[in-house]
């Protein structure tokens, strides 16, 4: 078994370039499972995790108000107000589409919403200077805006100097009075259109900047209670739409933790065509490795031949041919996950994504590379050491 | 006794037959033991001497009739009523071509004996490196008993032959069979590991051989960096390391300038004046002649065994 264990790795050592391109077919193989899996991983934790900012608690609901048939800001606070167990924030969201202006310069980008004083709470922000919109502001439809930091920053340097300052939505004057926390990550600039190039103005001014004057948006939060039974809540809200639209295809309901649950069965779904990607690589590596070994059965039957000849028992020799597979495709191995490991996290360093080596394909490129290593070493090994001395040594 | 007896003279006879019908049509000399395109050019080198082949087998059948009766083959005279090292009885090795048949060992039967250093001589394809693959238990005749130290190897395991070979026999091949990426030292150890010697004794009787060899001072060379007569006396260290009782050389010098020959042959005395038993295959009868004693073997069957003083009288 000593015997053995020494012959092997003396043979390893004599057949340097053989048994590296063994070792170089496994490496490949075990590396790229791993750095593709963590990379893939790695974005999708970060799909998943910039969708879950969003607010998984968020009930959005579009309708399409007819003449005939249509529902109002008060139908949808009473409808709110009756079902509170199931909520905690509502704000119409109205976009609209309007020339945003400071002084003489246009900021076309900054996207403007009309919003209820729940806004805040619904999008989990926090303000950086002054105060939110009010109740008091959309009953009396006041002319205030609060912005987002980019828009402070830009055209009022600071949000301090912003507060009290005027800015022009289509011609008409609005007062900022608040500033809302950066909301881009701090590893990112702000930009032009960005998460913060932003201004809210109370829903009921907002209206009037629309065509229609209809509000088709309204945006709910769930208590948490309800978050996971997300899809009971929307079909209380179906069954209030439909009431008053008799029609389905007039509104629609969406709550986010569903969105988020689709988009986790994609990301499953991503995950197995994966493995079967990394299998494919392993399975080339594999076939790499076989190749290697079946080209070097020739020398090595001469060379069980003369061990044989030499009075080597045939469980010897098989001892010595498995362990050097054994040791050769293991050592390639741990090199391919060394490599793996840190080509993953350098791959997330470049991409900017948390890419980790994932634990689970580890265990499994290594076990599979090594059982290859073992199969194409073992096998031709068998049949030469079974060979009588005199046929093995003829053979060339 | 009487049943050997009867059938060495019915072989005799049998091969009686054979010769004369090669000596009546000579041209027509193309047979199963020999390349059907052996060059007409170099007919001494390729060609079976059939003259000397009818001179040997008459001078045989006329020593074994006139000889002592109950002796029907050839036992060196001071080695008789001894237990041979090696016995081989009515040895057939049958390789099958197709539909043909080759008899490559066509009932071939000689006894060694401990000491002797015996040259098996006989033209290409004769069937000398057939018989030495199973006097080495390389390889297992297709009937036939052959024994060492009267022990029946055709009862053996494959592990138990690989132990007789790894103990009893050291093999010096035509081709040296050297593993060429390891170096003289490893090489030489090779039999001492098998054997289970403890490692640092596998160096030091290594060694030993080396330096009887010669070649001690290039121990961790590769064999690829020696030249073909430095290689052949590698594998002659390795032969000897295990200390074995019989080394079969086969032919040891054929790859070998005449130099060269010599010297690998001077070892082979050596180790037979230490006792070794010695048996060397060769197609040269010059080197034959250097041996004790000479079984020629022609198609497959022995046509002389004896000494090689009357060989030498008889070609
Ligand atoms: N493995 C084999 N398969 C088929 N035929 C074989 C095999 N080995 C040997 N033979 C045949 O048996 C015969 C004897 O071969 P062998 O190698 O014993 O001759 P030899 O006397 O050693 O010749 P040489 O001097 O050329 O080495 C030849 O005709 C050869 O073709
Ligand atoms: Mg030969």
């Amino acid at each position: 078994m000593l015997n053995s264990f020494n012959l092997a790795l003396k043979s390893i050592w004599s057949n340097k370039m053989r048994s590296f391109l063994t070792m170089l077919g496994i490496i490949i193989g075990v590396a790229a499972v791993i750095i593709l899996v963590g990379i893939v991983n790695g974005e999708m934790s970060y799909m998943t995790s910039s969708f879950a900012s969003m607010g998984t608690n968020r009930i959005t609901v579009n309708v399409t108000n007819l003449s005939s048939r249509s529902v109002s800001v008060d139908q949808m606070y009473d409808f709110y107000s009756d079902n509170e167990e199931y909520f905690t924030y509502l704000s119409p969201t109205v976009s609209v589409n309007a020339t945003v202006k400071v002084g003489n310069e246009n900021s076309d980008q900054t996207s403007i919403t009309g919003v209820s004083e729940d806004y805040l709470d619904i999008m989990d922000y926090d303000l950086e200077k002054g105060r939110f919109i009010q109740y008091a502001d959309i009953a009396a439809r006041q002319k205030v805006a609060v912005i987002g930091l980019y828009v402070a920053q830009t055209y009022y340097e600071t949000a301090e100097k912003a507060i009290g300052q005027r800015i022009s939505v289509n011609g008409t004057k609005y007062q900022i009075v608040g500033v809302v926390e950066r909301q881009t990550s701090s590893s990112d600039e702000m930009s032009e259109g960005g998460s913060d190039d932003f201004l809210y103005i109370p829903y009921t001014a907002a209206v009037k900047l629309t065509r229609n004057g209809t509000i088709n948006n309204y945006t709910f939060t769930l208590r948490d209670s309800y978050v996971e039974k997300a899809s009971t809540v929307t079909s209380v809200i179906e069954d209030f739409l439909y009431s008053i639209f008799k029609n389905d295809d007039l509104y629609r309901v969406t709550a986010m933790s569903e969105l988020l649950d689709s988009m986790n069965d994609m990301i499953a779904q991503m995950s197995l065509m994966l493995g079967g990607i990394a299998g494919i690589s392993l399975l080339v590596a594999g076939v790499g490795v076989m190749n290697i070994m079946l080209v070097s059965v020739t020398e090595r039957t001469r060379e069980i031949g003369i061990r044989k000849a030499l009075g080597a028992k045939k469980s010897t020799i098989l001892m010595q041919f498995v362990i050097e597979a054994a040791v050769t495709s293991s050592m390639g191995g741990v090199i391919g996950i060394v490599i793996g490991c840190i080509g993953t996290t350098m791959a997330g360093k470049i991409m900017n994504i948390d890419a980790q080596p994932s634990f689970g394909w580890i265990i499994a490129s290594f076990t599979i590379s090594m059982s290859i290593g073992l199969i194409f070493g073992y096998m031709p090994a068998r049949s030469a050491a079974t060979l009588n001395p005199i046929d093995a040594l003829r053979s060339d | 006794m009487k049943k050997q007896m009867a059938e060495q003279s019915e072989s005799q006879s049998h091969e009686d037959t054979i010769a004369k019908v090669s000596s009546d049509d000579s041209s027509a000399s193309v047979n199963a033991f020999q390349d059907s395109d052996s060059e007409e050019e170099e007919p001494d080198e390729y060609a079976e001497n059939h003259d000397e082949i009818a001179k040997l087998k008459a001078a045989q059948k006329a020593s074994r009739n006139s000889g002592e009766k109950s002796q029907t083959l050839y036992i060196p005279k001071e080695h008789i009523g001894e237990l041979p090292l090696l016995e081989l009885h009515d040895i057939y090795k049958i390789y099958k071509m197709g539909s043909e048949e080759v008899h490559a060992n066509d009932g071939i039967s000689i006894n060694i004996y401990t000491g002797e250093f015996v040259a098996i001589v006989g033209k290409s394809g004769s069937g000398k490196s057939t018989l030495m693959n199973i006097i080495g238990a390389l390889d297992v005749p297709t009937s036939g008993k052959y024994l060492i130290h009267g022990q029946d190897t055709s009862s053996m395991s494959d592990d138990e032959l690989a132990t007789i070979r790894n103990k009893k026999i050291g093999f010096i091949f035509q081709q040296y069979n050297l593993l060429p990426r390891d170096n003289l030292l490893d090489n030489v150890c090779l039999p001492l590991l098998y054997a289970g010697v403890p490692k640092a004794e596998q160096k030091e009787r290594a060694m030993r051989q080396l330096e009887r060899v010669g070649l001690a001072d290039k121990w961790m060379q590769k064999p690829a960096q020696l030249s073909g007569g430095q290689q052949q006396r590698v594998s002659i260290a390795r032969a000897l390391a295990g200390d074995p009782e019989l080394i079969l050389a086969d032919e040891p010098t054929g790859a070998l300038d005449s130099k060269t020959s010599r010297q690998v042959l001077g070892f082979l005395k050596d180790i037979n004046k230490d006792g070794n038993t010695v048996v060397m295959i060769t197609h040269d009868n010059s080197i034959a002649l250097e041996a004790k004693r000479i079984v020629r073997i022609s198609d497959g069957k022995v046509v002389y065994d004896g000494t090689a003083e009357d060989y030498a009288k008889l070609i």
